[in-house]
């Protein structure tokens, strides 16, 4: 909020440069409603940035400090330093620790978010003052005045979903997943969630359930409500869904004498593994096996899983179905807009 | 239905009705206001005056029948602009200056007159940069008006427009209003529920009751339409004085007997004879739900195209 | 220039009023010849009376031939209702203070002298200007 109003002060103390006052007809009125938000949203943005920026420059200083103590990232070194290059590694874990433990989960509940407290008030504020009867008594039709209520919004939360994606995209490929000691797989946890193009199409999706709710329910409060559990919903359901939505790999692996389960490759998504009875049956990893005759002589294991290759396709199917559900509420609204008193 | 311009109908209705959850808040409504008119509609609270107007600035849409303004639709092409509609509560963006809702209704009304909405704006004495939500109900009221007037619509339809006022500024946007119909022969429509706020101002009535029509027309046709007679109560079972005549409320008082009539005819020479005033015969039909209605010719629907024809 | 005064609770219908205040005028010697009246905005917007009331009552003074619309310049007083003798400075009014004056010796009160100039009145002018209410009656 400070740093909102921070901005929002500098803004107006640079002039008239900065303020777009030559806006007219609903472009004025829809910047003239927004503005806050609008600084509101960049400051976040902004802040995220500086705050990823300020991490990578520790983490970079943090390997420079390894490198020169001669822990290189090599296990028999490592294994030799006993106690010495441990502790250097701390300077490492500690941001990127911090951005899985903290800024990743932050930036998967964007979309929700984003329905919560931009998508319901496009509506709900309006109809909980009465305003749209003022607003509609204009000269401009309601769907013209959606139009560009709308598409305002969503030109905000595409501009700032995406650059928090690429944000986050950037300091996970360089900082989180390649350098020393890190470990974050990118179907891992809420991971999957901030990489790439999901998180942009799944808040332009959750701006739009923002802005369905807000015109059912018309209260901003149980508006808000609903939206977040309507959020949690589709997401739990994508959960579900994501390890179907492109073909599994198959493989078989011997079993080895300390390990007694499938290792799938580096950074791959395990979606289900289990045993290869010399019968042939497959016998899921759930413990099922353990009374079972023949387990005993098991000598395969078996898995399911999709390798690292797999995420831009996912990524892709994912988000056009959430494109499609989109653009299905977005007609829905201005069908129903037209309707609704 | 007339699809073609209509420029002496400024709002027609037929068979218009609503129904909300909770039941049918309008019914069968049929009627027209001529272009020009300052017509008032009246009726208790809940008779569906709100949502009469409602349908007619479109904002609610009717579950049967059509609304029409100047022959038209009202979503039809530029129809939009030719109606101005300033709802009971008279909503208005609180963190909005005065001159921040005066440049909205410019930004969204092509034939925005600046002057105008400022008049009334300057008229109550308020400052450009004061916030909408620092204002008395009255100051709103002011600017809500000036939105509507700035549009410079062909027809103009107000929802209790004076209520939160005081009578010094009801008097002074009163006076703005017909000077309003005057000079740009602007279609006045609005509702009230106090009489005496309209009248002397209003030509054209509607009354609304119960979700019904049951008056429409020139307030002059109406009242000259009705008598007040008086005399003894001639008791039961002796001929009725009032018969052969449509009544519409009778009471009686000790021996003395009081009835609102259409007279059709001659009246009993033992009758005293005197015109209702609007506000006499607008509270006789509120008690009597059972008298007829009445619509005078300018009123029904389909006037103009009958003529024409 | 004339200031219509209407009162919405006499029982006297607002095109009326404006009639009788007009002739008031005109008898008085408030307007001349050639005086013009006020607009129908001007009125309505002072009196926020209908602006029909206004015109209507305008083409009543026009129909007994006492005002003329003049086509974009607006509505004209034709010819005067003063005469000499009711002016402020006529003879008669001068007697007519005088009557008053003796009257109020008399010890009559305010409503004694205008019930006895009202009675002598309908007695004397007996088809003269009648009471408002039959007006209306008359007017349908």
């Amino acid at each position: 909020m400070s740093v909102a109003s921070l901005i929002e002060q500098v803004a107006t103390d640079e002039g008239p440069k900065l303020r777009p006052g030559r806006l007219h007809g609903l472009a004025w009125l829809v910047w003239r409603q927004n503005r806050f938000l609008l600084w509101v949203v960049l400051a976040g943005v902004v802040a995220v940035g500086c705050w990823l920026w300020y991490e990578h420059s520790a983490v970079v200083a943090a390997t420079e400090r390894i490198h020169q103590a001669g822990c290189s990232y090599d296990s028999d070194t490592w294994a030799a330093s006993g106690q010495s290059c441990w502790p250097l590694l701390e300077d490492v874990v500690n941001p990127t620790g911090a951005f899985t433990g903290e800024l990743q989960p932050a930036l998967a509940a964007v979309p929700a978010l984003v329905g919560m407290f931009v998508g319901v008030p496009l509506f709900s504020q309006e109809f909980e003052r009465g305003t749209h009867r003022l607003l509609w008594s204009q000269s401009v039709s309601r769907t013209r005045w959606l139009a560009f209520r709308f598409g305002a919004a969503a030109a905000l939360v595409l501009v700032a979903s995406t650059a928090l994606a690429a944000l986050a995209s950037w300091f996970w490929h360089t900082d989180v997943h390649t350098e020393l000691g890190a470990f974050d797989p990118p179907f891992q946890g809420v991971t999957y969630l901030v990489l790439g193009i999901v998180p942009v199409a799944t808040a332009l999706f959750g701006l739009v359930l923002g802005v369905l709710v807000g015109l059912l329910v018309r209260r901003t409060l149980p508006a808000v409500g609903i939206t977040a559990a309507l959020m949690l919903a589709v997401e739990c359901g994508m959960y579900q869904l994501r390890p179907y939505l492109y073909p599994q790999v198959y493989g078989v692996q011997p079993i080895r004498p300390n390990f007694d389960t499938f290792m799938q490759p580096t950074d791959a998504w395990l979606v289900s593994n289990g045993m290869i009875l010399p019968n042939g049956t497959k016998v899921a990893n759930d413990g099922a096996c353990i009374n079972q005759r023949g387990c005993r002589q098991v000598s395969q294991v078996y898995g399911y899983y999709h390798p690292v290759s797999h995420f831009w396709p996912i990524q892709l199917i994912e988000s056009g179905i959430l494109l499609c559900l989109t653009a299905a509420v977005v007609a829905f609204v201005f069908h129903r807009v037209r309707r609704v008193a | 239905m007339n699809d073609t311009s209509d420029d002496r109908t400024a709002l027609e209705a037929v068979g218009l009705g609503k129904r909300y959850r909770r039941g049918w808040a309008l019914r069968d409504c049929t009627f027209r206001i001529p272009a020009g008119a300052v017509c008032g509609m009246v009726g208790p609270n809940g008779a569906g005056k709100s949502t009469l107007l409602g349908l007619a600035a479109q904002l609610l849409t009717p579950t049967e029948g059509t609304v029409t303004v100047f022959g038209r639709p009202l979503d039809a092409p530029g129809q939009r602009a030719r109606v101005a509609f300033v709802a009971q509560d008279k909503p208005l963006y609180q963190r909005f200056t005065v001159a921040e809702m005066l440049r909205l209704g410019r930004e969204l009304n092509p034939g925005w007159n600046q002057t105008a909405a400022q008049r009334i704006v300057d008229q109550g004495e308020l400052p450009g940069d004061a916030r909408l939500g620092s204002l008395s109900g009255g100051q709103r009221t002011r600017v809500a008006l000036a939105l509507a007037l700035g549009k410079q619509p062909d027809l103009l339809i107000l929802d209790e427009p004076m209520s939160d006022m005081d009578p010094l500024a009801r008097h002074q946007l009163m006076g703005t209003l017909m000077s309003e119909a005057a000079t740009n022969g602007t279609t006045l429509l609005m509702s009230s529920h106090i009489l005496a706020e309209l009248d002397g101002t209003i030509d054209h009535l509607l009354l609304v009751d119960a979700g019904r029509i049951r008056l429409a027309g020139e307030v002059d046709e109406i009242l000259a339409a009705h008598r007040l007679v008086s005399g003894a109560d001639p008791g039961e079972g002796a001929a009725d004085p009032t018969a052969g005549h449509t009544v519409v409320e009778t009471r009686r008082i000790g021996r003395q007997l009081t009835a609102l009539i259409r007279p059709e005819g001659e009246l009993s020479g033992a009758l005293e004879v005197s015109r209702p005033t609007l506000e006499e015969l607008l509270l006789s039909y509120l008690r009597s739900p059972q008298a007829p209605t009445l619509f005078t010719d300018s009123a029904r629907a389909g006037h103009d195209a009958a003529v024409a024809a | 220039m004339i200031e219509y005064r209407i009162d919405r609770r006499s029982g006297v219908a607002t095109y009326l009023q404006i009639v009788h205040q007009t002739k008031q005028a005109l008898r008085l010697g408030l307007l001349q010849p050639g005086d013009k009246l006020p607009t129908a905005r001007e009125v309505v917007e002072a009196t926020a009376i209908n602006p029909n009331t206004v015109l209507k009552a305008y083409r009543e003074l026009d129909r007994e031939g006492l005002v003329e619309p003049r086509p974009g310049l607006g509505t004209f007083v034709r010819r005067s209702l003063a005469r000499a003798e009711a002016g402020a400075d006529g003879p008669l009014r001068a007697e007519l203070v005088a009557w008053v004056d003796r009257a109020q010796r008399a010890g009559l009160e305010h409503e004694d002298v205008a019930a006895l100039v009202a009675s002598v009145l309908e007695q004397r002018f007996v088809t003269g200007v009648a009471a408002p209410k039959r007006e209306i009656e008359g007017n349908s």
